[in-house]
């Protein structure tokens, strides 16, 4: 409630500031320069028990998230609300999120170099390796700063942002304070000259973020004032583009690394090279301690300064995006991925007369090589390794291919072959002993067959093999569109394979939407199995559930 | 120009405000907490990667074949080398205090005392008679098999079956002392390291090592018997206190205190800390032990 008072009082401030300066002409003259734009979401679901898959009844019998997002622009002024409904949250996301609230506001303005943003506000520092602040809806996952940002171009090609603020804990703001800043150097633009007009160009970036916390501990010394750093280039010469982060933090003892005192460092490096019909990217990564967030003990999502990207591919095909999904360790790993596109020019024997996409994906991830230290270790160092040395311990590997063709004006097919191993005992926190790796072949076939230009249908059929954890899986999903308004889809999921017989079940799903310009409303019936949601290597579990779900977007 | 230079002095003047780098993690002064300065205080963090064993024997110092299972537990932590965390429960009838406790010869000489009462009440004999102990030496390893009360010869072979497990949850355990009251803090914080189903109690223990004071040892009354880590109280009640969640990352930190009597030396008294599934399943699946003083 105090958030909401004091936009109001902001509001009621500006207007009696303008009010004095100008006229109602003027008044009326700014404010017709002024625009609205918003978007809208409402998820909610009835559930029922289904004792088959461990799905429970709720007792408000429906649960609900919704949002919506007003912005105001208007010349160099912008402000914005997101109203959140949480009633009650949804099973699967944080259970924090609980009633109606202010979730983001915030109000900016840009004067000439500077642009100065209070409120809530996203931002990143390089690839946020020391910091990332953003929110994904899908996973109930939002750290937003709430505090002041500063945007400042000096000169040409050379750009400073400064941050202070607490991040979004639910409805709150977490305890600790975060403060940092950040440069980057466009060489070619600063310098100018006949720089400016080269093929080659190169980019700088230094960041540095810290922060604050106090400390209340009896068992230890903690650091109240954590710093971490970090340096990065883009190097760009035509078709080919290099670039890399170092990052590096001081001590900072918390739950994640079982309060040890080690400092933590990362890097990423990734180099590509992409010319018409031909695609390759490398790139590599190294995570020794890095979780970073703005209270010691805060655990799963919750308070997160800095972002580590998962260096695997992310799938859209249910099976291979929910079953072994990988989630980065921020405790130590080391990964590696290749991307090769190709595309094979139509009227060749591979191409046909339309033309054939190929893409491959090679993604590994080992442990670090550490020892741990054994006996005296009074400085808590927890254990030593060599800079980014590779453990013998695989987490994941994954070979995928996926070969799009179009066989005819209405037919398009996608195919996709993916070969992987996945550490569940690692990523998934389960117990060795009686959770092996998994070593799994998964196919799809994907196809879209134009009945007409209006009427589409598409299927998928997917399988998933493995003899490991629940066995062999399949998908089938068909789904018939008539555009531009209507769409409905039935998909099960069955795990045929299953040892035991009993959990053989099939995970039925059917939806039917109408879509009319930004309006999108859809409702469903089904099961949804227990599994773990991840977007971007950072994941949430989700429970099974069974019930009718109806999703509502719109925007303006 | 001038602009950079400004900036750069700014980022130089927050680098060397906002860095605390710590040489003594861990603090050697007293302590103040909820104002009150503690003497001494202790810190213990399990291994993510060993899972603490723990024993609970039931002895009684009328039993004549127990010190052969105390001799037992001692050969077993000596093989463990601190994976063992043990235990003596005084329960049952052979704990009792006999009406003829103090014994005199002809000559008026002491010839055996056991007027000193070790039980818990209620808690040692709750479990006793919970885990139903019928014949001595017994004890409960980690309380496998919903508490299973086995002989001597089964416990190293319980002990090896779980001794390589990986730990489902961490604990760390604080000790602090404050010796005007005599009052021993103990704060714990446990993390899940993977999900776990049902429910889960934390429970806490005050152990008293090296009490010496008469036992019957193989028909012999044994005058100066050094009675092995003595259960002397609970913390936090006979069956603990509730953990609210066991997702993996799930925190949780629970504190509680007690005073020590006048006769147990604060020297020798422990702290015993464990995890373990609610009845009827009772399993034991982390545990963690410290001294109140160093």
């Amino acid at each position: 409630m105090n958030i909401t008072k004091n936009i109001v009082i902001i509001l009621l401030s500006l207007i009696t500031i303008l009010s004095n300066k100008l006229s109602a002409q003027g008044i009326e003259q700014i404010l017709s320069k002024g625009e609205v734009h918003g978007n809208f979401q409402l998820d909610m679901q009835y559930y029922k028990e289904d004792s088959l898959i461990g799905a429970q009844a709720v007792p408000e019998d429906v649960l609900m998230n919704g949002f919506a997002n007003f912005i105001y622009t208007n010349g160099n002024f912008e402000a914005g609300v997101r109203y959140e409904s949480y009633l009650n949250t949804m099973l699967g996301f944080p259970v924090k999120y609980k009633g109606n609230g202010i979730g983001y506001r915030y109000a900016s303005f840009t004067n000439k170099e500077m642009k100065i943003t209070v409120g809530n506000y996203y931002e990143q520092f390089g690839n946020g390796l020391i910091f990332r602040s953003y929110e994904e809806r899908g996973l109930g996952y939002d750290n937003a700063m709430d505090g002041i940002r500063i945007n400042y171009k000096i000169t040409e090609g050379l750009h400073v942002k400064g941050i202070i603020g607490k991040q979004r804990y639910y409805f709150e703001t977490g305890e600790g304070i975060v403060r940092g800043i950040d440069g980057e150097l466009m060489i070619n633009d600063f310098f100018g000259g006949s720089l400016a007009e080269s093929k080659t160009r190169l980019t700088l970036g230094g960041s540095f973020i810290s922060k604050y916390e106090a400390d209340q501990s009896s068992q230890y010394n903690l650091p109240e004032n954590v710093g971490a750093y970090a340096g990065r280039f883009i190097l760009q010469r035509g078709k080919i583009r290099f670039d890399g982060e170092y990052a590096k933090k001081i001590n900072d003892p918390s739950a994640d690394n079982y309060f040890i005192y080690k400092e933590g460092e990362a890097f990423y490096i990734q180099s590509s090279y992409s010319t018409k019909g031909f695609g390759l990217t490398l790139s590599a990564k190294g995570v020794d301690n890095m979780s970073f967030r703005s209270e010691r003990n805060a655990s799963l999502t919750d308070l997160q300064i800095n972002y580590l990207p998962a260096l695997t591919k992310q799938h859209a095909y249910n099976l291979l995006a929910t079953l072994y999904p990988y989630a980065t360790q921020p405790n130590g790993e080391i990964a590696f991925q290749g991307e090769l596109v190709y595309k094979f020019k139509k009227e060749t024997i591979l191409g046909g007369k339309y033309g054939t996409s190929l893409l491959i994906n090679y993604s590994t991830v080992y442990n670090i090589d550490s020892t741990k230290i054994v006996g005296n270790d009074s400085l808590r160092q927890g254990y030593t390794t060599k800079i980014f040395s590779i453990g013998d311990e695989k987490y994941f590997d994954e070979i995928n291919v996926e070969i799009t063709k179009k066989f005819s004006p209405k037919l398009k097919g996608i195919f996709t072959y993916s070969n992987l191993m996945f550490n569940q005992a690692v990523v998934q926190g389960k117990t060795p002993q009686d959770h092996p790796d998994i070593y799994a072949n998964i196919g799809v076939i994907d196809l879209t067959y134009k009945l007409s230009k209006k009427h589409a249908i598409r299927t998928e059929l997917q399988g998933l093999f493995t003899k490991q954890d629940k066995q062999d899986w399949a998908t089938f999903l068909i789904e018939y569109t008539y555009s531009p308004h209507w769409f409905v889809a039935v998909m099960d999921q069955y795990n045929y394979g299953n040892k035991k017989s009993e959990e053989r079940i099939h995970y039925y799903f059917g939806a039917v939407g109408y879509v009319n310009g930004t309006n999108r409303i859809q409702l469903g019936y089904g099961r949804q199995r227990a599994g773990i949601f991840c977007v971007g290597g950072v994941c949430r579990n989700v429970p099974a559930s069974n019930g009718v779900t109806l999703s509502i977007t719109s925007s303006f | 120009m001038k602009k950079l230079i400004y900036i750069l002095f700014i980022t130089t003047i927050l680098f060397s405000v906002s860095c605390d780098k710590i040489d003594n993690p861990i603090p050697k002064n007293t302590v103040n907490v909820d104002g009150i300065n503690w003497d001494d205080s202790l810190y213990i963090e399990s291994n993510p990667a060993m899972r603490k064993i723990l024993v609970e024997e039931f002895t009684g110092h009328l039993c004549t074949y127990c010190p052969d299972g105390s001799r037992e537990i001692e050969r077993l932590d000596s093989i463990l080398s601190g994976q063992l965390i043990s235990m003596s429960i005084h329960a049952g009838s052979f704990a009792l205090v006999p009406a003829n406790g103090a014994g005199f010869d002809a000559n008026g000489d002491f010839i055996m005392d056991f007027t000193t009462d070790f039980r818990v009440l209620p808690a040692g004999e709750t479990y006793y008679t919970t885990f139903g102990v019928a014949s001595n030496p017994a004890a409960t390893v980690s309380r496998l098999n919903n508490a299973n009360i086995t002989g001597l010869a089964q416990w190293e072979i319980d002990i090896n079956a779980i001794k390589n497990d990986v730990p489902k949850v961490s604990i760390g355990l604080s000790t602090l002392y404050d010796d005007s009251t005599r009052t021993v803090k103990a704060i714990v914080n446990s993390k899940w390291l993977a999900t776990e189903t049902g429910n889960h109690n934390l429970q806490l223990y005050l152990v008293e090592d090296n009490v010496v004071d008469w036992q019957l040892d193989n028909s012999i009354y044994v005058q100066f018997y050094n009675h092995r880590h003595v259960f002397r109280s609970t913390l936090n009640g006979t069956w603990g206190t509730p953990i609210p969640s066991s997702n993996l990352g799930d925190t949780n930190t629970q504190e509680f205190a007690i005073i020590l009597p006048a006769n147990w030396s604060k020297e020798n008294c422990i702290v015993v800390a464990h995890i373990y599934k609610s009845a009827p399943n009772y399993e034991v699946l982390q545990a963690e032990e410290l001294h109140i003083i160093p």
